[in-house]
């Protein structure tokens, strides 16, 4: 009593010292808490998990004397299945005759696991167990171990079985059979499936998966010839098998017997076959397909037929698709549309262009919406030009949509010329409308530059300031910044005050200032890249219409850019867009920041022009801000 | 009694709808592409059950019901609020009470014979070793994520899918948000120029550590009530406390896969499909000295690297990923309006993308959609037993690494680690009786 009290004690030592150096005990030690009677199971079992990684050997009859406890059984396999030495097969082979319960079904299993071959006789009698759960898993360990040895075990087996066993029986048959086909032992491992094949009553599955693995694992012309029959089978679930099966052999002659009968198959068979042909890429199926999307069949197979000669790339399919979105509906005209979209390779681009040409208005539509979503190279072109030319109004008015989702800098000159020949009042808005979404996602996505060259946040000008040039410059992303002015962001350097936060910076090189109260929000929008004012500076120089010129001043004055500020100032004295102008730089200087140096001058010009006098009055108070 | 129950209007439906879905560009796919036009005759709907269905079971559950084709017909679950709970409402929508309900698994399995597909919601520590079984008794099985707790149990959720021609679908479903897909295909087209490196959220929460500690224990309940010892299942024995079945595994070594497994089951597939690498994994994985696996670079055979990131720096939203080339970059997350990329010209191939993706896989942007059209079709849908088990062995791989606390060095052929037995010893875990793959 004494000693296992002395002992425990060092056992409980041990837990806290490698507890206390996160450090992993010894195999001695590990070994002397799974033997401890007075470690609790908690111990025990931490134990187990830690031999798992460390174990060797010496630690394998330790735990096979846990393999009968059923507290613990399971963690000692939970050691043993991992220690490679040899003792620990030996002693989960041992214990196959020696324990019984639950614990049984667990040694079992792990004999499976460690592929034992010393355990196949012990396993073997176990099979003729009269509890099913300790036969089934026997049947399972022994598929585990899949020699030959072991898979006359199960086959021996069979001959006694009640359909009960037949399930776990196949299983570990097929496991046998995969690793004596990976052995090289074809015979044996097709023997095996034919064995399954001929349970009776047999489990569906099991015959489904025997079918299987008789095909793969014969190849050549008689697994093929299996494959065939399965095709031609009236049993629905065989006929997917074969289906299935067909995507997993490479063989070209498979796609020849799914295509041979296909026209006269039923339908839910043919749009089987149909995308096998297409996951197996048989290309060959084509000209078949190609018939099947004629009106003689249901829309779901053309449907089915006009999405696998898409994946192939079919071309002569693209005159289909292209009548089909011009007379089609529903399914079967949303399936063209897509298929043209997604066709693979340059063909499609014409099939797509021609539709512009088409005689219907509508397919003229159409056109143009493909021209768009597929992305072409022609396609800003095709857009461009049709808002220019095309004399449909409709098809003007879809271009114009469509470039305003997508149009670039690159379609910027070319957007700012449209609106100078903008043929309507009505049609010049609906440019000026997607020249400003442009603008805007361009600022998004380009960003312009920001830097912050000084923030400093307390009681401005002259009392207690904190520099947080650093702590505003971490807060600016994609190159804007939003930053509350508090406490919270940036500590109290003058207590008792309303403080302020003011933030110098520079945007694409042109230097601002900003500055908020305590409790307000300081923001920085992004700017205009440069190059997109750079754009409107050009085309404002070619002296637009008027009303052409006010649009683009108004679209500018959207923009929280100091090189818009520049520009627009430059036309707030304007005969025809001053008044728009002047309103446009006090809009921009109202939301950015402008050096007061620039600010003051145009703020003074603007309240002196304008007969506005609200406007007058904010370009006053703007001008006093930046003095 | 054999059925011949495909249904002829099934599956090209769904491309159809994900043509609309293309149309709508980048900024919203809309729910008209979750369902399918039209009725699907009772003869040919595809029966469902449940497995262990709470919170995430319970979305999945009722985004399949959407679907006309399917019918769910019956609940398994070893706690009796959740049958309850699952009966209830799969019996107000289909105004009967016909949903029949499940203790025992087995018993389900062995019963239910008329169950075409099983949708598995379990938690980790269960997803490998139900799905097994239920592709041994013949059903089809959509499994949550992360679906296996080892190596050792991806191969075989692997091999009981080909052995019994079953289709499987791990819920991974962003591989078939349009979004995601353009991300990916972006990097795999080679639109981004050559892809040098992709990047991989994992959780913000848990660690790569987790605990080995045992909660309080509480007195166990009637097993009517709960069946403790069927919801342990193949893991090791720990005593009954009430918050475990509650939610309150994730976090346990026994029972979860981590914070690189909770998301990385997602987003490692994500990546590994942008990377064209869905039938392999990193080759070499470089341990962090810190608790989470975050910044861990995992380094491809061909020199690709795939980062894991805890952090919001490459996405502004959960479970993304991003993909950086030598001409641009493209990522995506949930919750976004359009894709993230290098230059806004890349979003004008949105529509072009996805469509060319979907003319080349046939695949619907609707992940149970896809698992049902493969039902039917028998083809294996996009997250197949091969992309979850690769993409799982990543994850497997890089908390390894973590719990080695050093770099290693992984063979994807082999399946094992090179001349590594420490960290080989990791690859399986014995299962406690009766449980067995």
């Amino acid at each position: 009593m004494k000693v296992r009290y002395v002992k425990s004690l060092a056992v409980a030592a041990a837990f806290l010292i490698a507890f206390a150096a996160n450090a992993q005990m010894t195999e001695a030690e590990l070994i002397d808490v799974i033997t401890d009677s007075d470690a609790t199971l908690k111990e025990k079992s931490d134990a187990c998990r830690e031999l798992a990684q460390v174990g060797t050997e010496e630690a394998v009859p330790a735990l096979a004397d846990l393999l009968g406890d059923e507290k613990l059984s399971h963690m000692a396999r939970y050691a043993l299945e991992a220690i490679p030495d040899p003792a620990a097969e030996e002693a989960l082979t041992e214990a196959l005759t020696e324990v019984e319960g639950a614990p049984l079904l667990g040694i079992i299993a792990s004999a499976g696991v460690r592929r034992s071959e010393a355990a196949i006789a012990p396993l073997s009698e176990l099979l003729e167990d009269e509890d099913a759960d300790v036969a089934h898993a026997a049947a399972r360990a022994l598929g585990g171990i899949g020699t030959e040895n072991a898979a006359d075990a199960l086959v021996g087996a069979l001959a006694e079985a009640e359909p009960r066993d037949h399930l776990a029986l196949s299983e570990s048959l097929f496991r046998c059979a995969e690793a004596l086909d990976e052995a090289g032992r074809t015979e044996e491992a097709i023997a095996l499936y034919e064995r399954v094949l001929e349970l009776e009553p047999e489990p569906q599955q099991a015959r489904l998966g025997a079918l299987r693995g008789a095909v793969l694992t014969r190849g050549g012309e008689e697994g093929l010839a299996r494959l065939e029959e399965a095709l031609q089978s009236e049993e629905h679930a065989v006929f997917a098998t074969a289906i299935r099966l067909s995507m997993e052999l490479p063989n070209e002659a498979i796609g020849e017997m799914l295509t041979a009968d296909l026209s006269g198959w039923s339908t839910d068979r043919q749009l089987l076959a149909i995308q096998a042909l297409g996951e197996r890429g048989d290309e060959e199926a084509a000209p078949a397909l190609q018939d099947m999307t004629t009106e003689q069949y249901p829309t779901e197979v053309r449907v089915a037929a006009l999405h696998t000669l898409t994946r192939f790339a079919h071309d002569p399919v693209l005159d289909t698709l292209e009548e089909l979105v011009v007379t089609a509906d529903g399914e079967l005209e949303q399936t063209a549309r897509q298929c043209l979209v997604g066709y693979p390779g340059e063909a499609a681009d014409d099939a797509i262009l021609a539709l512009l040409e088409h005689e219907d208005a509508q397919a003229q539509l159409a056109g143009l919406e493909l021209v768009a979503d597929r992305n072409m190279p022609q396609t800003m072109d095709v857009l461009l030009e049709t808002v220019a030319d095309h004399p449909n109004d409709e098809m003007r008015g879809a271009a114009i949509s469509h470039l305003r989702q997508t149009a670039g800098l690159d379609e910027l000159p070319a957007l700012l010329g449209l609106l100078a020949d903008a043929p309507s009042e009505e049609e010049a808005d609906a440019i000026e409308s997607m020249l400003s979404v442009v603008c805007t996602r361009l600022g998004e996505s380009m960003g312009g530059e920001l830097e912050i060259t000084e923030a400093v946040y307390g009681d401005l000008p002259d009392g207690d300031v904190a520099d947080v040039t650093q702590d505003v410059a971490d807060m600016v992303e994609e190159g804007a910044l939003s930053v509350e002015a508090s406490n919270a962001n940036f500590g109290d350097p003058a207590d008792g005050t309303v403080k302020q936060l003011r933030v110098d910076y520079t945007q694409n090189g042109q230097p601002g200032s900003q500055t908020v109260q305590e409790g307000e929000t300081l923001d920085i929008g992004m700017a205009a890249p440069p190059e997109v004012v750079e754009a409107f500076r050009s085309a404002l120089a070619q002296d637009p219409p008027a009303e052409a010129a006010r649009a683009m001043i108004r679209v500018l004055g959207s923009m929280e850019s100091g090189e818009a500020f520049g520009l627009v100032a430059e036309y707030i004295d304007h005969p025809e867009a001053g008044a728009e102008a002047r309103k446009a730089v006090v809009r921009i200087a109202e939301g950015v920041g402008i050096p007061s140096d620039q600010l003051v001058p145009v703020m003074d010009e603007v309240a002196d022009l304008t007969d506005d006098s609200e406007l007058a009055d904010r370009a006053r108070q703007l001008a006093e801000s930046g003095q | 009694m054999q059925r011949d129950k495909v249904s002829r209007r099934s599956f090209m439906k769904s491309a159809a709808a994900a043509s609309v879905a293309a149309a709508v560009g980048p900024a919203i796919v809309p729910a008209s592409v979750v369902g399918r036009a039209g009725a699907v005759p009772p003869s040919d709907q595809i029966l469902l059950g449940g497995i262990g269905i709470n919170s995430r079971g319970t979305h999945d559950m009722r985004w399949m019901m959407e679907e006309d084709d399917v019918r769910m017909i019956a609940v398994c679950d070893v706690r009796k609020s959740r049958r309850e709970a699952v009966k209830a409402e799969v019996d107000e929508r289909y105004e009967n009470s016909d949903c029949a309900t499940y203790m025992d698994l087995r018993e389900f399995l062995e019963e239910r014979t008329d169950i075409d597909a099983v949708l598995i919601a379990t938690g980790d520590r269960w997803h490998a070793l139900a799905s097994i079984m239920a592709m041994q008794a013949g059903k089809d099985v959509y499994s949550e994520k992360p679906s296996c707790m080892t190596v050792a149990e991806g191969q075989e959720v692997v091999k009981a899918a080909r052995r019994y021609q079953r289709v499987y679908q791990t819920g991974t479903q962003r591989l078939s948000e349009a979004h995601h897909v353009f991300a990916m295909e972006m990097a795999r087209t080679g639109r981004l120029g050559e892809v040098h490196t992709a990047y991989a959220h994992i959780a913000p929460w848990d660690d790569a550590y987790m605990t080995h500690d045992w909660r309080e224990e509480e007195s166990e309940p009637p097993r009517e009530e709960v069946d403790w010892d069927a919801w342990l299942g193949p893991c090791p024995w720990r005593p009954y406390n009430s918050a475990y079945v509650e939610g309150g595994w994730r976090g346990v070594y026994d029972f979860h896969t981590s914070c690189i497994g909770e998301w990385g089951a997602h987003t490692f597939a994500q990546a590994q499909m942008g990377l064209n690498k869905l039938d392999t994994a990193p080759v070499e994985y470089q341990y962090v000295d810190n608790q989470t696996g975050d910044g861990m670079v995992c380094t491809f055979a061909d020199g690709q690297r795939l980062i894991l990131s805890r952090g919001d720096q490459y996405w502004h939203g959960s479970c993304g990923e991003r993909f950086d080339g030598e001409e641009g970059w493209a990522a995506a997350a949930d919750g976004y309006t359009r894709p993230d990329v290098s230059s806004p010209s890349l979003l004008n191939e949105y529509r072009r993308v996805v469509d060319e993706y979907q003319a080349r896989t046939q695949r619907p942007m609707n992940h149970v959609r896809d698992f049902f059209d493969c039902v039917r079709t028998r083809r294996d849908p996009v997250a197949n037993p091969e992309v979850m088990h690769r993409s799982m062995t990543t994850v497997h791989a890089a908390n390894i690494c973590m719990w080695l606390k050093r770099d290693v060095r992984f063979d994807p052929d082999k399946e094992e680690f090179v001349d590594d037995p420490e960290a080989n010893r990791l690859l399986s875990r014995a299962m406690r009786e009766p449980w067995t793959v």
